[in-house]
């Protein structure tokens, strides 16, 4: 299984102009519609990296995330795993690609099974996944894993309601890493948790991407922790990639103007940090019925003419990929 | 929280283990908790519990034979009327045979009823909607629809059909008081599937790996369980009403069985003079019935989180 071996100069993971579109029925004798939740979206990541998906609600992070993990096949666009294309793999090696890539999911009380013990909940995938371990090997590997996370060995025989929502975050994380992945997809992991328990679970991440040498792809719409956790940044809007670069770079110097409005948008405790801008009037246009030309200029305080007729496609700009037509201008 | 956490756990890779909170009592126990501050929902139980052990135990506990004729005492009236014959404590039928006896065989054959048929839908029915609800698309267009038909049939109706083409008998009543019941099933797993597949644990299993009989039976169904026990409680009274409807109309139990129906058929005609013979039977059915469905109840409202305070 060559995509199991990382080859130097490939990326761990690459998606090449991955597009998902749904079709909704509008209603009896009406054409169903499109909804291009995810538009052409390439990226690479490297093994060890974390790159940040942000973008307001609606802008294709979780279809992304879906994509990602399998559970949907892309409408077209290719997905690759150490330079293999996943599209054409048998059930045999999607079930390994599924080993390779994991999740985990934003809610807490909804992502664990109430029915099962914890140590029911870490074992289905060693269950299912390493069919020669044994009973006794499996527990010992899920036992190993909860000391990982720093669950105690006596949750083993806990249901999932006896804990709290960082707690069963921790669950969640161990049991996408029980599978020792390459890639964990973090959907939000942790915006539905109180901010002194994000802390912990964003450090226990941190910590186990060090140790376990896995790349992250992290869906959030908190950007003060995307800062903290993320090596680069992908801003998507209306399932197109807006802006992509490096963190630090983003951080310091926005250049698309929906990624200086979204900067804008977080609180800021020191006044000097506060990027400055207009902001954005108006709700995130129907996917169903995107704008003309670029999706975002009818919000966009730059807009002219040329925006609303041509779309604009990414390129390099300071050393980032921008899709915007006027950004030499606003940087 | 700080004093919560363990010097062990915190050498562990310096992570802060928190002491999870106050555990609150097993699914199990709280269900009781619930169930038993309903009144009656406790006596349904009660009364239950006492039918279960006069039905496991008929052959010791009924005074006699249930079939066994006595032709010294034809419809003979309950001890305390003028009349009686001091042997038979509810008196006899028209044929001599001794109504308690027979009541608490009878007793016997409807629990045996109820069981088996909530027993036969439920499980069919389960498999039914479960496919319906997890594969969705054309597969559950063919079973709800299905399932559509049946419920727009009068269910005594469709019962009678379908005794009428397998023959008369307690089994094949049996059998189509099932087939009667099953859309109930159907319908309700179906409809709690549906609101579980999209939950996150469900995807979580399918990246781990999970295949659809797996997801289907190990991971969602004991979820769904809830709302399928109480229908099963509350089936089990109608199975013995219908039964005993089949009965009445001769298309059930067939004489000389004691079955509650068939007793109530045959003593028909003396209803106007010997008012026991039709009594007894028709309020042994009363008495379950409204303890299996008082119980169902209080099940409802106990495994119903929305009931809770």
């Amino acid at each position: 299984m060559s995509f199991l071996e990382t080859k130097p100069g490939v990326p761990l993971l690459e998606s090449d102009d991955l597009v998902r579109h749904y079709e909704v029925s509008r209603g009896l004798g009406k054409p169903s519609a499109m909804v291009k939740a995810l538009d052409g979206v390439s990226f690479s990541l490297e093994a060890k990296k974390t790159l940040a998906v942000v973008g307001e609600s609606g802008c294709g992070k979780s279809t992304l995330a879906r994509q990602l993990t399998l559970i949907e096949k892309p409408s077209s666009g290719a997905l690759k795993i150490n330079g293999e294309p996943v599209g054409n793999l048998g059930d045999k090696d999607a079930k390994m690609f599924r080993r390779t890539v994991q999740m985990i999911f934003q809610n807490p009380y909804g992502s664990l099974n109430p029915r099962k013990k914890v140590g029911q909940i870490l074992g289905e995938p060693v269950l299912l996944n390493m069919d020669h371990l044994g009973r006794k090997a499996r527990e010992e590997r899920v036992r190993e894993i909860m000391a990982k996370v720093g669950l105690r060995p006596e949750f083993y025989n806990r249901y999932p309601h006896m804990f709290s929502g960082g707690q069963r975050q921790r669950i969640s994380i161990a049991r996408a890493l029980i599978l020792e992945p390459k890639v964990i997809v973090a959907d939000e992991p942790v915006s539905a948790l109180d901010v002194s328990v994000q802390a912990q679970v964003l450090n226990l991440m941190m910590d186990l991407q060090e140790e376990m040498n896995v790349a992250y792809v992290f869906i959030s719409h908190d950007l003060s922790v995307v800062r903290h956790i993320a090596d680069d940044v992908m801003v998507m809007y209306l399932g197109r990639v807006a802006e992509k670069g490096p963190t630090e770079q983003i951080f310091a110097k926005p250049l698309h103007p929906y990624t200086r409005a979204l900067l804008a948008s977080a609180p800021k405790i020191d006044p000097a940090h506060r990027v400055k801008a207009e902001p954005l009037s108006g709700e995130l246009p129907s996917p169903i019925n995107p704008p003309s030309g670029c999706a975002f200029h009818k919000r966009c305080p730059f807009a002219n003419e040329h925006c609303a007729q041509v779309r604009p496609e990414l390129r390099n700009f300071e050393g980032r990929e921008v899709a915007c037509h006027r950004v030499e201008e606003i940087a | 929280m700080s004093d919560n956490i363990t010097p062990s756990a915190a050498s562990e890779g310096a992570l802060q283990a928190i002491e999870p909170m106050a555990a609150p009592p097993s699914p199990m126990r709280e269900t009781w908790n619930y169930f038993k501050t309903n009144r009656g929902a406790l006596a349904g139980l009660i009364v239950i519990v006492i039918i279960l052990f006069l039905a496991a135990t008929a052959q010791w506990v009924a005074p006699y034979d249930p079939i066994a004729q006595d032709r010294t005492a034809f419809l003979k009236p309950p001890i305390w009327m003028e009349g009686a014959d001091p042997r038979y404590f509810l008196g006899t039928d028209a044929v001599g045979r001794d109504i308690l006896s027979r009541l608490i065989h009878g007793a016997q054959l409807s629990v045996s009823i109820g069981v088996f048929v909530v027993i036969l839908s439920m499980i069919s029915g389960i498999v039914l909607g479960m496919v319906a609800g997890y594969f969705r698309g054309w597969v559950e267009v063919a079973i709800m629809r299905l399932i559509d038909i049946m419920l727009a049939l009068p269910s005594l109706i469709l019962a009678l059909g379908i005794v009428a083409i397998l023959g008369p008998g307690l089994k094949n009543a049996m059998l189509a008081i099932a087939i009667v019941q099953l859309p109930h099933y159907v319908r309700l797993a179906r409809a709690s599937v549906v609101g579980e597949l999209n939950k996150e644990y469900v995807i979580a299993s399918q990246i781990a790996g999970a295949g659809h009989m797996r997801q289907m039976f190990i991971n969602i169904l004991p979820n769904c369980m809830a709302p399928l026990i109480v229908q099963g409680t509350l089936g089990v009274s109608s199975a013995i009403l219908d039964a005993a409807a089949l009965g009445f109309l001769g298309l059930g139990a067939q004489p000389p069985l004691p079955e509650w129906g068939t007793m109530l058929a045959e003593a028909r005609e003396f209803v106007g003079s010997a008012w026991w013979v039709i009594t007894f039977p028709g309020l042994c059915i009363l008495v379950t019935v409204l303890a299996f469905n008082l119980m169902g109840d209080g099940l409802r409202d106990a495994l119903d989180p929305k009931m809770k305070r």
